[in-house]
């Protein structure tokens, strides 16, 4: 191992959002005080977990015992790739999220707002030869966050994806485009460069949906890291 | 070459889990594994020195030979290498595994036994990592990642046993002896 790949330079620029957030007030009492300058790259942080394959109904979130989830109906592409652009098969994609009503299927969530007995609140898969997965959900609700002063997030799909290092496992969300409560979000604005946070936006696709059926929304996903597969000529 | 940049990380929210996260999540080795069987518990406290429940936990680990699971063929098959679980009610987390061994840092040194952290929590905005070395492994001294941190900063990276098999880490975010971090 080099030497000078032990340790990277920390370039995150403006493309992720900082540890402390005047509008995301609880990141007063969590944010890190002693972050070092020092990034590791050794074996540890350059080999990660190898996920099992789960069955095709994880990927299903609206097909309810009593029919199908109240809401928008959608497909959700997305493609996984690493900062050369190389698909990355293999990667395990989690997403949880609220339902129609802007309600989660979760003890924490106290609100009085329906639960959907059809929804189902997560999905997991493992990405494909090409790199890609799909979910079929619904467009969720927005909701209030507790405590805020009238803070409602916007709508918006959690996800969480293991690519092939530790270094490599992010967790972030997917927004939808055109949103007025984007504008005025706390936790999608705490990422400082727009075009940073328009990559979050999913983009509708008609041929990633169900003709009649369902939406059809893409997202790209970039995993940091390079894969280690040499170059083809 | 094309250069991506990579997506940008959100919170982890306060709602994480509910049907993904499974007990055996914070196994990482099974009972087969060789080496020393141990339990890693902690605790995660934040600025205001309050214990904090429902955040993410995750550790990655070499086995008791210093392999790693998927990158190195010789490794342990019974060592996962990897767990995960969610703070409880009193911020407390465990892990069930086995001691890892001293695995090779760069040029001809060794980094000791340790596990590489990843926290994500509500208030965080993105993944916060570090590392929990244990206290009386001889490749301390010799270890990059420790001699680059400087001794102050390294000595809370260091957990302590508190029972024959099992070492305990509490995560302190920020405020009086925190915990160093990394650049994730
Ligand atoms: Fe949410």
């Amino acid at each position: 191992m080099d030497n000078d790949r032990i340790f990277e330079p920390f370039e995150d620029g403006l493309v992720q959002p900082p540890y402390r957030s005047e509008k995301y007030a609880s990141t007063g009492r969590m944010a890190p005080d002693n972050v070092h300058p020092i990034a590791p790259r050794t074996a540890t942080e350059l080999s990660g977990p190898i996920f099992a394959r789960s069955a095709d109904e994880d990927r299903n979130l609206v097909s309810g015992k009593g029919g199908q989830a109240i809401g928008s109906l959608m497909r959700l592409k997305v493609r996984v790739l690493d900062e050369d652009a190389r698909p990355q098969p293999g990667s395990f994609i989690e997403i949880w999220q609220a339902n129609a009503a802007g309600k989660y299927q979760h003890p924490q969530d106290q609100r009085d707002a329906p639960i959907d007995p059809n929804f189902r609140s997560w999905g997991r898969g493992v990405v494909d030869a090409n790199g890609e997965i799909d979910f079929i959900t619904i467009r969720p609700g927005a909701y209030p966050v507790p405590n805020s002063g009238g803070w409602w997030r916007p709508p918006h799909i959690h996800l969480s994806a293991y690519g092939s290092t530790f270094l490599s496992h992010i967790i972030t969300q997917l927004y939808f485009p055109g949103d007025p409560l984007n504008e005025i979000d706390g936790i999608f604005q705490g990422i400082p460069d727009p075009v940073a946070r328009e990559r979050l936006v999913l983009k509708p696709d008609a041929d990633s949906g169900i003709p009649e059926a369902a939406l059809g929304f893409r997202f790209d996903l970039v995993l940091r890291g390079r894969s280690q597969t040499p170059l083809e000529n | 070459m094309t250069r991506l940049t990579p997506t940008a990380a959100q919170t982890v929210g306060p709602f994480y889990s509910y049907g993904l996260l499974t007990k055996e999540d914070c196994v990482v080795a099974g009972p087969t594994a060789l080496g020393r069987h141990i339990k890693l518990v902690g605790k995660l406290i934040n600025r205001d020195g309050n214990l904090c429940r429902d955040a993410l936990i995750e550790i990655w680990q070499a086995d008791a030979a210093g392999l790693y699971n998927g990158r190195d063929a010789d490794a342990d098959p019974a060592v996962k290498g990897f767990g995960r679980t969610l703070t409880d009610e009193n911020g407390s987390f465990e892990f069930q595994t086995v001691l890892p061994g001293a695995c090779p840092g760069s040029g001809n040194s060794w980094q000791a036994p340790h596990f590489a952290v990843g926290l994500f929590a509500g208030g965080l905005t993105r993944r916060v990592v570090t590392r929990i070395y244990t206290p009386d492994s001889p490749e301390l001294e010799e270890d990059e990642v420790l001699t680059q941190l400087g001794k102050e900063a390294a000595k809370t990276l260091i957990g302590r046993w508190v029972s024959e098999n099992t070492l305990e880490f509490d995560i302190r975010l920020a405020g009086e002896g925190a915990t160093a971090f990394l650049q994730d």
